[in-house]
């Protein structure tokens, strides 16, 4: 049995090999290197300028003057005579900061300045080039430019990102009317943020060319560099992740300082309520029970009395408005189990001399001992305003029916299990015009003694409870019946199957 | 003697650290028929809780030093079937004291209110 000969893999039917000393050469076009490590730069700029200068062409470096010192040590070891070519006047060191200044207005590159000065430049070199090259050969040939660029790192590095775009951009317009060839160089380390990506991108796309970093440049085989390409998806996926996870803890992080800046601020209403209650109830109950005294005293006659009586009317408005607006903002007690049988007989018997005087009777209707987690106040509250109105509807006496009961609620396609609570009353009934606005503040249907503020009070409440609350109202048979139907949930169940 | 005239004969102690409020639930009391007895703290309404026959309690919630949840569970302990209203000027009870006293009422609500429960806590206790 003879074992089949598996072929050796060959990277370059997966991959462009790829030289990156060809760009050395590159007697056209723009292109780009990025770098991590200074010498990295000064060989292959080296390589770049020398062979240029070695050929008899110019070669301009607009560059730090650290960098100018670097690649001038590099011609050297070339064995270039750097200064002869510098009085040649083809080889044009330039300091980068000072052809800057020359070229920009605002912090913005000038298209004009750029184009005259560094065109200016540009000319010159190719006439000294053609110049040297004459005498030495009385022969007439065309000269190369090639020009090293670095004013754009220095933008970049000083956050002008979108005048290093730009100035790439005059670049490339100026070689409309130019020939050269242009090598622009950035280090690397000056793209470490994220928001980077995008110009990143832009500067790419303004090359003919780019040359990656040294980590890959300097591998020497194609598989070495194929692995790398893998490394680098990896750590890009990797890190993509890792942003999007931060930028989830972040949002999260932003959701919960909201939360509690609305947290604390709801407290500070609340302990602000606190104070308005306790400032305007206190003196409120004296006042209150001095006029209720005052309403039936031997020592006043009936006109007093009808004064009196006036007063304590108004004073239950001032009470009622006080409590239904300072209702909103308590200070955050937890919810607690409340029995709503205790709250509504608690109503009931707040309640039961104005009944029994008006001959209100009662029809109670509890189906077991019904409890709810919430604000015992809050609960209350509601149906004090409820059975209170149910009571006003009925100044010539009737019948008040209470009904709790287990219920469940459809929301969408889930069903919600929890209490109703029933307030029925025989009264005047509400009228139609009322009934799409009866929940809006500052609507009544009793004239003046009313403020508008119970029924949307209530509703409110409810709903913060997460319950509903929907009235009916109407006559049968000549007798009027009104009914608030209040649901309180008390939990989720599962989700009804949708047909 | 009946039900009804043996509950307005019965004492109720009035405890408030603010003697305008008092004197004033003194009258309403006594207008409704009561026998009053006053105090200004919880300290010196337990001392007249344990000194003489007491029937029911009307107590701020707010007192300086001991107060009203404390004072009600301290009265409580003494004789658990005593009626207990808590009257508050705050739009709300911390929780847990809610179960201290067998009523609790906003301040500045219908003096009517006060009456009510006072005659119903005796009724059903007599």
């Amino acid at each position: 049995m003879s074992a089949t000969k598996i072929p050796a893999f060959d990277p370059s039917s997966v991959a462009p090999v790829a030289s990156w000393r060809e760009h050395d050469h590159d007697s056209h076009g723009h292109v780009v290197q990025f770098y991590s490590e200074d010498h990295s730069l000064l060989e292959t700029l080296g390589r770049f300028i020398g062979s240029a200068l070695e050929a008899g062409d110019a070669a301009i470096v607009i560059a730090t003057e650290a960098h100018r010192d670097g690649l001038a040590q590099q011609l050297k070891s070339r064995g270039l005579d750097v200064a002869s070519t510098i009085q040649q006047g083809r080889y044009v060191p330039l300091d980068a900061v000072e052809t800057m200044a020359e070229i920009m207005v605002a912090g913005w590159p000038d298209e004009t300045r750029f184009a005259n000065h560094i065109g200016r430049v540009i000319t010159r070199a190719r006439r000294a080039a053609e110049k040297a090259i004459q005498t030495d050969t009385s022969l007439l040939v065309e000269s190369r430019v090639v020009a090293f660029g670095e004013m754009v790192a220095l933008l970049w590095a000083e956050g002008k990102h979108p005048s290093a775009i730009r100035l790439e951009q005059l670049w490339n317009d100026l070689a409309k009317t130019h020939c050269f060839s242009l090598r622009c160089a950035y280090p690397m380390g000056g793209f470490h943020k994220q928001e980077h990506s995008e110009p990143f991108l832009k500067i790419c796309a303004e090359h003919s060319a780019v040359i990656p970093g040294e980590s890959y440049t300097s591998l020497k085989s194609e598989a070495d560099r194929l692995r790398n390409i893998s490394q680098l998806q990896q750590k890009a996926q990797a890190l993509e992740a890792e942003i999007a996870q931060r930028k989830e803890a972040q949002e999260s992080l932003r959701q919960r300082e909201t939360a509690l800046r609305d947290a604390e601020q709801h407290a500070a209403m609340g302990k602000l309520a606190a104070i308005i209650a306790h400032e305007i109830n206190n003196p409120l109950e004296v006042i209150a029970n001095v006029f209720f005294l005052l309403r039936d005293h031997p020592s006043l006659d009936d006109d007093a009395r009808g004064l009196a009586r006036i007063a304590e009317e108004e004073i239950s408005r001032v009470r009622h408005i006080a409590n239904q607006t300072l209702a909103f903002y308590r200070e955050s007690e937890k919810p607690i189990s409340v029995s709503l049988n205790q709250v509504l007989d608690g109503v009931l018997e707040i309640y039961a001399r104005s009944m029994k005087s008006h001959g209100i009777a009662v029809e109670k209707n509890y189906s077991g001992n019904r409890e709810i987690l919430a604000h015992p106040v809050e609960v209350r509250q509601v149906f004090v305003n409820l059975i209170g109105n149910a009571l006003q509807a009925m100044p010539d006496g009737g019948i008040l029916r209470v009904g709790i009961h287990d219920s469940s609620e459809s929301i969408r396609d889930s069903r919600r299990t929890g209490i109703r609570v029933n307030i029925t009353d025989t009264g005047v009934g509400i009228p139609a015009r009322y009934r799409d606005k009866l929940f809006q503040p500052f609507v009544t249907t009793k004239a003046e003694k009313g403020t508008g503020l119970g029924l949307w009070v209530s509703r409110e409440l409810v709903q913060k409870m997460g319950g509903t609350i929907r009235f009916r109202s109407g006559s049968v048979r000549g007798k009027t019946r009104t009914s608030f139907s209040v649901f309180i949930p008390t939990g989720l169940v599962a989700r009804e199957r949708v047909s | 003697m009946s039900k009804r005239s043996s509950i307005r004969t019965a004492t109720i102690l009035c405890i408030d650290d603010e003697p305008t409020a008092l004197s004033v639930r003194r009258m309403l009391l006594e207008s409704a028929g009561y026998q009053v007895a006053t105090a200004h703290s919880a300290e010196e309404g337990i001392q007249i809780f344990k000194s003489r026959p007491i029937d029911a309690v009307i107590m701020d919630y707010w007192l300086s030093g001991m107060d009203g949840i404390e004072a009600a569970r301290a009265l409580k302990r003494i004789r658990p079937a005593i009626p207990i209203v808590v009257l508050s000027a705050l739009t709300e009870l911390p929780g847990e004291s809610i179960g201290a006293a067998d009523r609790w009422l906003l301040k500045g609500e219908d003096p009517a209110y006060l009456l009510n429960a006072i005659d119903t806590l005796l009724e059903s206790r007599a």
